[in-house]
């Protein structure tokens, strides 16, 4: 061991002094409203007292800013702080996940940043720091990852000359212009659909006419007295723009200036308008890849990708993360080859489902198309059944386009699976990521002697596409899972 | 493998045999006594709403009636669901324990095959309830990395083999032949 770094593993880092602004700034946040609504409720009564109530609390943030402090030891990052009770917590460099970084407007101008530490475990982050230089979360990401493993001296040595940038030369992997902000946004997705039927439902049921009167607007839109059919196409337009122009500046807001960045081992993604996330996702904790497509970015040749890393599952939201989200369909194949060089999907031999699929495929549709037309029939007694001209084509249609394209691949490295009609998706995963392969077989799969198999990786979040094949023959189904339980069981799972 | 370890491993019966079996057999009355306990709780509760609507004559007389019948009726199908249930979880539920991991059949009407490579196993737990000591079976709980399937439990397994597959599971090889 280098003297230096010795001295280094010894010394404590504290915050950034202007975290005591970002916290008082905090607790305002948090004190405003209740303070306002006392002030208007009370007037100046005694009562109004009651606002000394943050005194304390700024007293103990202060005394929190003093007293918190970490260390980079040889294999572990120490932190230690505490007001009442001290604490002493110990994370392994190779623990950590993920260094997360957000940054607001306000820390962007002071060049400081709220950096969040994630591990598997637990349902927090592990420590938060609030705030640190970002000079300091340089040396920070430099030392975690390169002590984790074997802990390099070099690398030491660079840190505790205090050189910001001890990670190799970083690589663009993929970069947003505000063009591919707008086609993004022009992507509202399932969700946003769902958002829309919504609305319209609640309009007809009349929910708006306490607050909103849907009439006057019509009204002054299109100066008549009754609503015509103008009118309302016009209204439903109106809402349809601003829905698209709602998910643009979403967009804008959360991918500005996108940048995916290859440093070393660890892929660096940054974006954001005003307030920028910056995520580090080592190469190796990637868990599974999702590749998505809606039928505009089809028609454009472009395919949006996420990946899921384990850990930060308190919030499940965002263990998936952007990594390129908009890319040309030939880029694909590159994207994955830096995240692991085995990962080919060119040569993958896709294989379809069990014979007969298609029919049962069908059936549910026709199904589910006579669930809506009976709730449209309650809605719209007596002619909501008449929803079912449009509804059974629409679903057949739906069904015919997505029977074609379903299938799963096996491959050396892992299991690929891809469905959907419209906007389709498909997801993969290495073999040493696979945890657990369970088969799931319905009363009606018993019937046709189908099960369906699911792949479980750590990090899954409770929403997003997951590797879960339906309708493969049982046979089929024993084979896959024998096969795919006995690759992953030959190698060790490292995170 | 000599003659003798091979005969001392049989003997012990070796943990990962790559056979399916069923679970301890003492199970299906372990269920069959939680369920009974769970029909008394609400036929109780049952008992005490009916006499009570009797002392205040809650109900007309045809109401009350129903209610009598219908309470009848749940009080019968919890007997005989106590009863059945278990009986079928023993003919469908089975565990298998091999060289690359476990499998474990579950389910009823919706059945399932859970596999866990040996590889992914993160820690286990032996858990024994109540009603199940004194029949001498135990609960494995396998942990994994996993999300949906990060916990993976077995009921039902004779105590002596659940901590047999808690020890093959988390250190590998079978503790040793000799």
């Amino acid at each position: 061991m280098h003297p230096e770094s010795e001295d280094d593993s010894l010394q404590r880092h504290r915050l950034h002094p202007s975290s005591l602004l970002f916290s008082f700034l905090g607790q305002a946040k948090q004190f405003f409203l209740p303070f306002l609504l006392l002030f208007f409720a009370a007037g100046d009564s005694w009562e109004l007292w009651f606002a000394l109530l943050i005194i304390p609390v700024l007293v103990f943030d202060t005394y929190r800013f003093l007293t918190m402090r970490y260390r980079f030891a040889p294999a572990e990052l120490i932190v230690t702080g505490g007001v009442l009770t001290k604490n002493e917590r110990h994370v392994p460099y190779a623990r950590i996940q993920n260094i997360d970084l957000k940054q607001g407007p306000i820390q962007r101008l002071l060049e400081v940043a709220e950096v969040r530490i994630e591990t598997a475990s637990g349902a927090e982050p592990e420590a938060i720091f609030k705030v640190l230089s970002l000079s300091a979360v340089q040396r920070m990401r430099g030392r975690v990852f390169a002590e984790r493993g074997e802990a390099r001296p070099e690398d030491a040595d660079e840190a505790s000359a205090g050189r910001t940038e001890p990670a190799p030369r970083p690589e663009l992997i993929n970069s947003l212009g505000p063009k591919d902000l707008i086609l993004l946004g022009l992507n509202p997705g399932r969700g946003m659909g769902v958002v829309a039927v919504l609305w319209g439902l609640a309009w007809q049921m009349g929910l708006f006419d306490g607050a909103l009167n849907f009439e006057s607007i019509l009204k002054f839109f299109t100066g008549s007295e009754e609503g015509s059919v103008l009118g309302y196409s016009a209204l439903a337009l109106g809402f349809l723009v601003s829905l698209f122009l709602l998910s643009i500046t979403w967009h804008f807001l959360r991918l500005f200036d996108y940048r995916l960045e290859l440093r070393g081992d660890d892929f660096l993604s940054q974006g954001g308008l005003f307030t920028r996330h910056s995520t580090t996702i080592p190469r190796q904790r990637i868990q599974l890849i999702s590749i998505s497509e809606s039928p505009l970015q089809r028609w454009m040749q472009r395919v949006s990708v996420k990946v899921e890393t384990a850990g930060g599952t308190g919030q499940p939201a965002e263990s998936r993360h952007w990594f390129a989200p908009l890319i040309h369909r030939h880029e694909l194949q590159g994207i994955l080859t830096t995240i692991d060089p085995h990962l080919q999907i060119e040569q993958a031999s896709w294989q379809s489902l069990a014979p007969g699929y298609r029919y049962r495929m069908h059936k549910l549709s026709v199904i589910i198309a006579l669930g809506i037309a009976a709730i449209c029939q309650l809605i719209f007694w007596p002619w909501g059944w008449l929803s079912l001209i449009g509804l059974l084509p629409l679903f057949a249609w739906a069904t015919q386009v997505e029977s074609k394209y379903i299938a799963y691949a096996r491959t050396g490295y892992g299991i690929l699976f891809r469905n959907g009609a419209f906007w389709r998706q498909m997801s993969l995963t290495m073999n040493e990521k696979v945890q657990v392969v369970s088969q799931h077989q319905s009363p009606f799969d018993r019937g046709h002697r189908m099960a369906s198999l699911r792949v479980d990786t750590a990090g899954a979040g409770q929403s997003g596409h997951k590797i879960n094949v339906p309708y493969l023959p049982t046979a089929r189904a024993d084979e896959l899972q024998a096969d795919l339980v006995a690759a992953a069981g030959r190698g060790e799972f490292s995170w | 493998m000599t003659e003798e370890t091979e005969e001392s491993a049989e003997e012990r019966g070796v943990i990962a045999d790559n056979e399916r079996k069923k679970l301890a057999p003492e199970q299906i009355q372990v269920e069959r006594i939680g369920g009974w306990i769970f029909a008394a709780v609400v036929i109780l509760l049952m008992i005490i709403q009916q006499s009570l609507g009797l002392l205040f004559a809650w109900y007309s007389g045809t109401v009350a009636t129903w209610i009598l019948l219908g309470s009848l009726a749940v009080a019968s199908f919890l007997l005989w669901i106590a009863d059945w249930w278990p009986r079928k979880e023993y003919q469908y539920c089975a565990y298998l324990v091999n060289a690359s991991g476990m499998a474990i059949w579950s389910g009823i009407i919706w059945r399932k095959v859970t596999s866990i490579p040996k590889a992914r196993v993160q820690h286990t737990d032996v858990s024994q309830g109540p009603i199940q000591r004194p029949y001498g079976v135990a609960t494995l709980i396998i942990h994994t990395a996993g999300t949906r399937e990060a916990k993976v439990e077995v009921k039902g397994l004779p105590h002596a083999a659940a901590m047999r597959i808690r020890d093959y599971l988390i250190h590998g090889e079978e503790d040793d032949a000799s």
